[in-house]
């Protein structure tokens, strides 16, 4: 069950008040408990169940996992450093990428596959032992391995070719990214690989930007690779050049936080369950403020038109001289009515519009509308039921 | 409307609380949140400086505290015929009155259902009452500086110790400047002494007793600690107790001076300076707004009255030295800190003007108030316009960086479902249809905790006895009990990173306090005032 805090409280501050008024005021019972019914904020004795999407109402930044709003990659080009052939890097980055199943090493496999098809047939052929190391493979005594270049630093004692320097910063700037493949502690090549990001991505974090949700990315590419990946797709920051490992402890970190991170899939799922909660959200305060203020407005509006069969002077507050007592009480219960079947749904379709982005401009719509609306709407009816 | 020296008085008044707004709330952190070494009885009394409490050890040390001097009051009262200091021979108190008393006393109410210098010893107005003066302020500013712990903290079980806090404020705040101002009041021409009622032949023969007593002390803490309980049955109306144009300034001024100097130390405290200066100039502009209109009300005049000049405005009940425009801003001053001084008879200011002070108590519930339960006040109020505006984000409600939820939410608004019930109920339950809006002024003086009284009933009687000191208990501790509770729940609570710590300032939130203020009050007071104060007032001027 949900609440709306201030609100329902007031509901049943109502109550109270209308029963102590029974006991030093003149009217009837029934005309009491009439005026409770005329002022009771019947809308908020509602029901609701969905707890969840408010949780994810307060999310306000999101991590994406690079590797979700990729649609396609494929291999661009291969570079070798300068005494290796084209052929003998093909085969290191087989080599490397032949044990391991993520995007990467499958976009690597099937270019070698359709590029080199003799080499890899005879790779077939030989059909060696092999043994998966972190990012590479041992293969009869020698070691390949593939990765970003912060990675490859760490990891091979040799320093970057010269010439390949150049090249991995050209492929990271054209918005590739390049990867590094090693042969036994030496770096013989860069492959650079182009990624195209999914368009429907693009449309999901401009959807998230507009409900003030900042969103993350983070892969294992280098910094320019990521943030050239950042800026196509639309995202706000992102964590580059982290390895498999400080990832998990990222995400963990994240959520302790209370941060949501999700991948693939689930990002449009949430993002949608954000948008939903939020708008709930503010429907909810809309609601609310637009109710209270209506509930004075009515008590300014009745208790003096009430009160004039018992004291004639208080002619002089009813404003809006609503006739008798009994079309006073009747147009407020109408009213209420109206309210709950009518304003209340119309009230929710027009927040969740969202009138103003400014949530102060948003309470003053609602406080002044609650007013206005409840006046006009008092009195429409009054002169109606005159009319009968 | 004001002439040109009522408003040069005006104007110099708000820019000296504009001045000490700053300066008293500097002092009251210092002390509050001090990292010096703890003074010389601390170690004699073996309170640690480090031993803080959690937030059932420090209501518990309140509520010990309080039903200790309580009880103590009672005592002092019933048995003071035995005590010594009692030059006239006063009797004992019955015990109805004195219940009343002793809890008018600690509720930091100081309803006065009786005549002073009628009625208590010496040395019941120093060692019951002006004891009390000073520990019920202190209290209530221990528990404003627990709920400040409580919401500046994060993942604390402990708000600080009470006795600590006691005794700091007592001694580092109340007493100093008690002694300063009661020195200004003896220079003023207050008496100071402890021999017996002069009694003095008037010209035209008559005997008169003519007051004397330890005046200028309990002058000083009654305007101070926003007690409001006079040494006299006219209150400050009297030469002694306001001897000139200049402690009547400087009573309104002291009114302030520890209630805004506590609103600064919060806004400095929860880091919300913004939100806070934001509140004090509402409050200024409020105070303004009132006092040119009680004024320009008061100065029509009587209407009834026939081939009597009324240019002078109404006078009746008013004090000749301080005029209507000088009575009229005490009481909207009185009124406004929950102090219930008064320097005229609130019963003789017409229907109108009654009614300002009375919605300052109603509905000023939620914007101003007395030394401690003031500024707890003011939070609980922030916290549910947080909670009803902080929808409208798309967000759970937050309030200073913090989560809240249902039970916050509850217990913020408990106080003021005690309050409207303390009201309402006792209205209900006294069952006068005459004379209805004395009877819901004294009940909303009562649980507001403010004190003055406008009224010509039966007051010192068992059922307004018993029943007005309930709506005191139930004014002050139904507001303190929750405010504990929910800054134990708050400190429990880690800040939101990224998090504003309140949505709202400037323009758009002091419209928004207007507004709540309103509809709130409207809501729960609008059909009472209409059956008792509005009807006087249309009554009033529609036969005029």
């Amino acid at each position: 069950m949900r609440f709306i805090p201030s609100a329902r409280g007031i509901a049943f501050l109502l109550g109270g008040v209308i029963l102590s008024l029974s006991f030093y005021s003149s009217l009837p019972f029934f005309w009491l408990m009439a005026l409770f019914f005329a002022l009771l904020p019947l809308p908020l004795i509602r029901f609701s169940s969905a707890e969840s999407s408010i949780e994810v109402a307060n999310t306000d930044r999101l991590i994406i996992d690079k590797a979700s709003i990729i649609a396609k990659s494929e291999v661009q080009e291969i570079i070798p450093a300068v005494p290796v052939s084209r052929e003998e890097l093909a085969k290191a980055a087989y080599l490397a990428a032949s044990l391991h199943h993520d995007q990467e090493s499958r976009v690597i496999l099937q270019y070698v596959e359709k590029a080199f098809p003799s080499l890899v047939e005879r790779i077939k052929k030989e059909s060696l032992t092999a043994q998966s190391v972190r990012e590479g493979v041992r293969i009869a005594g020698h070691l390949y391995q593939k990765g970003s270049r912060s990675y490859m630093e760490r990891l091979v004692a040799d320093t970057m070719p010269h010439d390949l320097e150049s090249a991995d910063t050209m492929i990271a700037r054209q918005g590739s990214t390049p990867i590094l493949i090693a042969k036994d502690e030496r770096i013989i090549g860069v492959i650079a690989i182009r990624q195209y990001v999914d368009a429907a991505a693009i449309s999901l974090c401009n959807h998230l930007r507009n409900i003030e949700v900042k969103t993350v990315v983070i892969g294992c590419d280098s910094k320019l690779a990521l943030s050239s990946i950042a800026k196509q797709v639309g995202c706000d920051e992102y964590v580059a050049e982290i390895s498999r490992e400080s990832k998990e402890d990222l995400i963990e970190n994240h959520e302790n936080k209370g941060f949501v991170v999700k991948g693939d899939k689930e990002l449009k799922s949430i993002a949608q369950r954000i948008g939903e909660g939020r708008k709930e959200l503010r429907q909810e305060g809309a609601l609310s403020i637009f109710l209270l203020t209506s509930v004075a407005a009515r008590s300014i509006l009745l208790f003096p038109s009430l009160l004039i069969p018992f004291y004639p002077a208080m002619k002089k507050l009813d404003v809006l001289h609503l006739s008798t007592p009994l079309i006073a009480l009747s147009s407020a219960i109408l009213y209420n009515l109206l309210l709950t079947f009518f304003l209340v749904p119309l009230i929710g379709r027009l927040e969740a519009r969202r009138v103003f982005t400014s949530m102060a401009a948003n309470a003053f719509l609602w406080l002044t509308s609650g007013l206005m609306i409840t006046v006009i709407g008092i009195k429409t009816i009054s002169m109606l039921l005159r009319g009968f | 409307m004001l002439t040109m020296f009522e408003g040069a008085q005006l104007i110099f008044f708000v820019a000296i609380l504009f001045l000490l707004f700053k300066v008293m709330g500097e002092y009251i952190d210092f002390i509050l949140e001090p990292t010096r070494p703890s003074p010389v009885f601390y170690r004699v009394l073996r309170i640690r400086n480090n031993q803080e409490q959690t937030w059932k050890q420090y209501l518990g040390a309140i509520l010990v505290f309080s039903i200790i001097s309580g009880v103590g009051t009672l005592f002092l009262l019933l048995f003071q015929s035995h005590l010594p200091l009692n030059p006239e021979r006063l009797p004992d108190i019955p015990f109805p009155l004195a219940f009343n008393i002793a809890i008018s006393f600690l509720t930091n109410t100081d309803w006065q259902a009786y005549g002073g210098e009628s009625t208590l010893s010496y040395f019941s107005q120093i060692m019951a009452l002006g004891v009390q003066n000073f520990f019920s302020p202190a209290v209530g500013l221990c528990a404003a500086a627990a709920l400040c712990r409580g919401l500046f903290r994060e993942n604390t079980q402990t708000l600080g110790n009470f006795w600590i806090d006691l005794t700091r404020i007592i001694v580092y705040l109340l007493l100093p400047l008690a002694v300063i101002v009661s020195i200004f009041f003896m220079q003023q021409g207050t008496p100071q002494n402890f021999s017996p009622y002069l009694d003095i032949q008037t010209l035209q023969g008559a005997l008169q007793k003519i007051v004397q007593g330890p005046l200028a002390s309990q002058e000083a803490i009654k305007v101070l600690g926003t007690n409001g309980g006079g040494f006299t049955h006219v209150n400050s109306a009297h030469p002694y107790e306001n001897p000139t144009m200049g402690t009547n300034f400087f009573q309104m001024m002291g009114f302030f001076l520890i209630v805004l100097g506590q609103l600064y130390y919060f806004g400095k405290r929860i880091r919300c300076m913004k939100t806070i200066w934001t509140f004090f100039f509402v409050i200024v502009a409020l105070l303004v707004f009132q006092v040119i209109l009680c004024t320009s009300v008061e100065k029509q005049g009587l209407p009834f009255l026939q081939g009597i000049d009324t240019s002078m405005g109404n006078l009746e009940g008013k004090e000749m030295r301080f005029g209507v425009f000088g009575s009229c801003f005490y009481l909207i001053a009185s009124s406004f800190t929950s102090c219930g001084a008064v320097n005229a008879i609130v019963s003789s200011f017409t229907p109108a003007g009654k009614l300002f002070s009375l919605l300052n108590i109603e509905f000023g519930k939620t914007l101003f108030g007395g030394v401690g339960m003031g500024v707890c006040n003011m939070a609980l109020f922030a916290l549910l316009i947080c909670s009803c505006a902080g929808f409208l984000r798309g967000r759970t409600p937050r309030y200073v960086g913090k989560s809240l939820e249902f039970h916050e939410i509850f217990l913020a608004f408990l106080p003021f479902c005690f309050f409207y019930l303390a009201i309402l109920g006792f209205v209900a339950a006294t069952g006068r249809s005459t004379g209805l809006s004395e009877v819901i002024y004294a009940y909303s003086s009562a649980a507001g905790n403010n004190g003055s009284s406008a009224t010509s009933l039966p007051l010192n009687s068992s059922w307004y006895n018993y029943t007005l000191a309930c709506a005191m208990l139930l004014g002050r501790f139904g507001t303190l009990v929750p405010v504990l509770a929910l800054a134990g729940a708050l400190g429990k609570k880690k800040k939101i990173s990224g998090a504003e710590l309140f949505p709202l300032k400037g323009v758009a939130l002091s419209l928004l306090l207007i507004s709540a203020v309103l509809v709130l009050g409207i809501i729960v007071f609008l059909p009472s005032l209409l059956l008792g104060p509005l009807l006087d007032m249309i009554q009033y001027w529609g036969k005029a």
